[in-house]
């Protein structure tokens, strides 16, 4: 059992429930779940029991069990807010868990098992064949066969929001960058990972990572840059730190967000950011980008060095970000649900008198567009990319 | 541990009245949600609910109370459940009732200032509305952790940020509306003769049938609680004092200057984790540190304060008194000022347990109290943990015993009872009163008890629970 490696932990949360609010001084619905579900059990003290549960053996994996493990955006309120030292370990019990309810054959919610049989056959979890997955790359554009900087476009921007591929290309390329692209690259199985389907009869995240890796290693990679939150948590902490174990995914590229990247330009000069992008706007930290990563800064000083950009804040911010709704498998599971809880971002940023709310993740780009297109909020979806794009007038 | 788990005999047909009073979704009989709001932290046995039900009105909170009467089913009130002493584990099973939907603030008055709130409002979030639609008020609130019911702390007689100056928070419950046990509203205060929130003064005064009872006399919807100006400029001072005799002097100079907003004693052991972990003190470490909180209109009026207080402590060390004022991290001190930050103890030992017995306790006897606790900790093994507040210019003094503990060693446990039956004992033998005793410490305080005392609780009981339904195991009569 993979709860075994938490068996020193699984016993100390304390039910004080940190976990369901911002902190530490204003305190605010922090929790998407428990803010849907308000049973305690829908915060991420309450998962600790259940995975207790579990592991005691109070119960075992049924129906009821379902939304309580999956309902969860996995966005790491509950992990940043806690305050004891079993606060690291809160997303990865809730993810063992998880695995542990796939082993056991229960019912995944919504699409989750569809978009995991198919990565395992077609690589991508939009049930998208893999055949397709350089269709948004531009014609005209001839990217090197090797190169040491390689630029990992992500599932959502090879098959869903392809403009954010195609203006991080136009970025780079008008930069003079020397960077190329994955011609085979696969899911980075972020997916896989938050949903608990690790190893099943229909897909191996291990291999996924490796395919990848391998990938890297071929068209001579030293560096990886992503434009996607989610994918850049993946390289950088589950394949060097969280998930290793699982994957055999050990690796010496340096890895960085597309944001780190253009903030370190912009601070040598490198970047001359000549149009005015008249524009109020709020930021929304990404999770997977800021809780899980910790880069607050860096496309928060990309913005404020774009001309005419007016940046203003949300009450809910940096660590105290609501999530966008759909990590962790909620927008396949609970799609519904996914865009509800984008909706409250949306509203929030509407109250500040903002046009446009940019994001530095296309997840979070495509759902807070869902909500936004869904209400008929005037508000614009941006990405830091497109912004930056923009204002090099390319 | 083992756990009680019950199933009454009527379950299908109950479950199917509960949801037609508050919807399908927020009544649960899941196995997870039971096991859940079975237990506390606390060394209190844990017992598992039929139902865990989520109210989202007075209405619907007066039907639940009809149908559990019906069916003589326990019903236990519960919000944040964090007292740390199993008054809100739903002992005899039958209905959890999880009140934090119901968390309206419906009015604050900033002239006579009050704020009228549901039973669900904690007090993180009655913090977050003052300050960004009120800035120049706040409340009695606990050094505990958000999730905290603001209601839930005033009727267990909490403490909070102003109560060395104005009491503890049940000082200052202006009115409440009850549910009754038998499915009837009582309002309580000014309220009872009509819309106001505004005092509890002049009327006979029912608002202690609920106060201290934990649930047992009813289920308390509403309540209007006090607000007071908060200062403009606040700050700190930080003491390290040899003995505790020593501090026992200095406090009552202390409190009778009337210059502090708040006084915190904490045995050198819950100054910072690390210490905690040596079974000895060592050499040249001060028993106590003393943070002090004070404000002012102005700077100059909070320098006076600061300058009085070290007089103070000047003239105890006059006296020979090992005292020196020290500078803690700053970012202590931040947090200080910001928000009540609770002890974060309970994590000590690992060990999924904790226990905070506080015991309400003349200001001069806190040095009795103090030596005493350690004894009865050592006693059985364990390390002490003490910290002191003195309240309402030292009229009273908390002192709290806090042990975090290993909560699946059934050993730990039984012998941890032991430690809080005797501190209990203790504290009623030097005048003083146990704070939110568990149903183990309630069985001693009932013990210590005058008979008509005892007499009258169990006539109040019989008079407004008359099937025994409320909060089963709270007073075990």
């Amino acid at each position: 059992m993979v709860l075994e490696k938490y068996k020193d932990i699984l016993h100390r949360c304390y039910k004080c429930q940190y976990c369901r609010t911002t902190g530490p001084n204003l305190f605010y619905n922090g929790c998407p779940s428990y803010t849907k579900f308000r049973f305690e059990t829908f915060t991420g003290g309450g998962r600790m029991w259940t995975a207790r549960g579990v592991y005691e053996e109070e119960f075992g994996f049924d129906d009821d069990i379902v939304d309580i493990l999956f309902a969860c955006q996995t966005c790491g309120n509950c992990s940043t807010q806690c305050i004891y030292p079993i606060k690291d370990s809160i997303l990865r019990i809730i993810e063992a868990t998880r695995a542990e309810a796939v082993k056991a054959g229960i019912k995944l919610p919504g699409r989750q098992k569809d978009f995991g049989v198919h990565m395992g056959k077609e690589h991508n979890p939009y049930l998208e064949p893999h055949s397709k997955r350089l269709d948004w790359l531009p014609k005209g554009i001839i990217l090197p066969e090797k190169s040491e900087m390689v630029y990992f476009v992500g599932c959502t921007s090879a098959y869903r929001q392809k403009v954010l591929a195609q203006d991080t290309v136009a970025v780079f390329d008008s930069l003079g960058l020397d960077f190329t692209i994955m011609r085979d690259e696969w899911c980075c199985t972020s997916p896989l990972l938050r949903t608990g389907q690790w190893e099943t009869d229909y897909v191996s995240a291990s291999k996924i990572a490796q395919h990848n890796i391998e990938e890297a290693k071929k068209v001579g990679a030293c560096k990886i840059v992503t434009t996607c939150s989610g994918c850049f948590r993946t390289w950088k902490k589950d394949y060097l730190e969280e998930y290793d174990w699982l994957l055999n995914s050990k690796h010496d590229f340096e890895v960085l967000h597309t944001t780190q990247l253009l903030e370190n330009m912009i601070k040598n000069g490198e970047i001359e950011l000549k149009n005015e992008v008249k524009m109020k706007v709020t930021y929304h930290d990404p999770c997977h980008l800021g809780r899980h990563m910790w880069v607050y800064d860096s496309p928060r000083n990309i913005l404020k060095a774009i001309p005419g950009i007016e940046l203003v804040e949300m009450p809910r911010t940096r660590e105290n970000a609501w999530c966008c709704g759909s990590g962790g498998g909620v927008k396949s599971g609970y799609g519904e649900w996914s865009v509800e809880t984008a909706y409250e971002r949306v509203k929030e940023a509407e109250k500040l008198g903002v046009e446009a709310i940019v994001s530095a993740c296309p997840f979070c780009w495509r759902n807070l567009d869902d909500a936004i297109k869904q209400h008929n909020s005037k508000l614009q979806m941006y990405d830091v990319i497109q912004l930056v794009r923009k204002s090099m007038g390319i | 541990m083992s756990q009680k788990k019950l199933r009454n005999p009527n379950y299908s047909s109950i479950r199917k009245s509960l949801e037609s009073i508050v919807g399908k979704n927020f009544v649960s009989d899941r196995s997870e949600e039971r096991y859940y709001y079975s237990s506390d932290p606390s060394a209190e046995e844990p017992c598992t609910p039929d139902f865990v039900v989520m109210p989202g009105s007075v209405e619907e909170i007066q039907e639940i109370v009809r149908l559990a009467n019906r069916e003589k089913i326990p019903l236990t009130p519960r919000v944040g459940g964090m007292t740390l002493s199993g008054l809100a584990i739903p002992y005899g099973g039958g209905i959890l009732l999880d009140l934090k939907r119901m968390d309206r603030i419906i009015e604050v008055n900033e002239d006579s200032m009050y704020a009228v709130v549901e039973c669900g409002v904690t007090t993180g979030q009655l913090k977050t509305y003052l300050e960004e639609n009120h800035p120049h008020l706040w409340f009695c609130q606990p050094h505990a952790p958000q999730s905290v019911g603001v209601i839930s702390n005033a009727i267990i007689y909490g403490a909070g940020q102003v109560s060395l100056g104005y009491g503890v928070s049940s000082d200052m419950i202006n009115g409440l509306e009850v549910v009754l046990p038998t499915g009837e509203i009582l309002r309580t205060g000014s309220c009872a003769l009509g819309k106001s929130w505004l005092t509890k003064y002049c009327l006979p005064d029912f608002t202690g049938l609920f106060l201290g009872w934990f649930g047992a006399t009813g289920i308390i919807t509403k309540a209007s609680v006090q607000l007071w100006p908060k200062p403009s400029i606040r700050d700190t001072m930080f003491y390290k004092v040899d003995t505790v005799e020593d501090t026992v002097d200095i406090l009552l100079k202390l409190t009778k200057s009337e210059v502090c907003d708040d006084i915190y004693i904490n045995s050198w052991t819950g100054t910072s984790t690390k210490r905690f972990y040596m079974s000895q003190k060592p050499e040249g470490t001060p028993e106590i540190t003393m943070d002090i909180i004070l404000s002012g209109k102005n700077q100059e009026q909070v320098d006076l304060k600061k300058r009085m207080i070290g007089e103070i402590m000047e003239e105890a060390m006059r006296k020979g008194v090992k005292v020196e004022e020290f500078e803690p991290p700053l970012m202590l001190k931040i947090a200080m000022l910001m928000v009540p930050q609770p002890l974060p103890f309970m994590d000590l030992m690992l060990g999924g347990g904790a226990e905070y017995l506080g015991c309400y306790i003349p200001t001069e006897a806190m040095g009795e109290a103090y030596k005493r606790g350690i004894e009865i900790a050592k006693k059985y093994g364990f390390q002490y943990l003490h910290v002191v507040r003195p309240f309402r210019t030292g009229h009273c003094t908390g002192i709290m015993y806090a042990f975090p503990f290993d909560k699946r060693n059934p050993e730990v446990v039984e012998k941890l009872l032991k430690v809080l039956v005797e501190i209990c004992d203790m504290a009623i033998n030097l005048g003083g009163v146990p704070w939110k005793p568990s149903p183990t410490v309630q069985k001693i305080v009932l013990k210590h008890a005058d008979s008509q005392y005892v007499q009258l609780m169990k006539k109040i009981k019989t008079m407004l629970d008359p099937n025994g339904i409320m909060a089963p195991g709270q007073w075990a009569l």
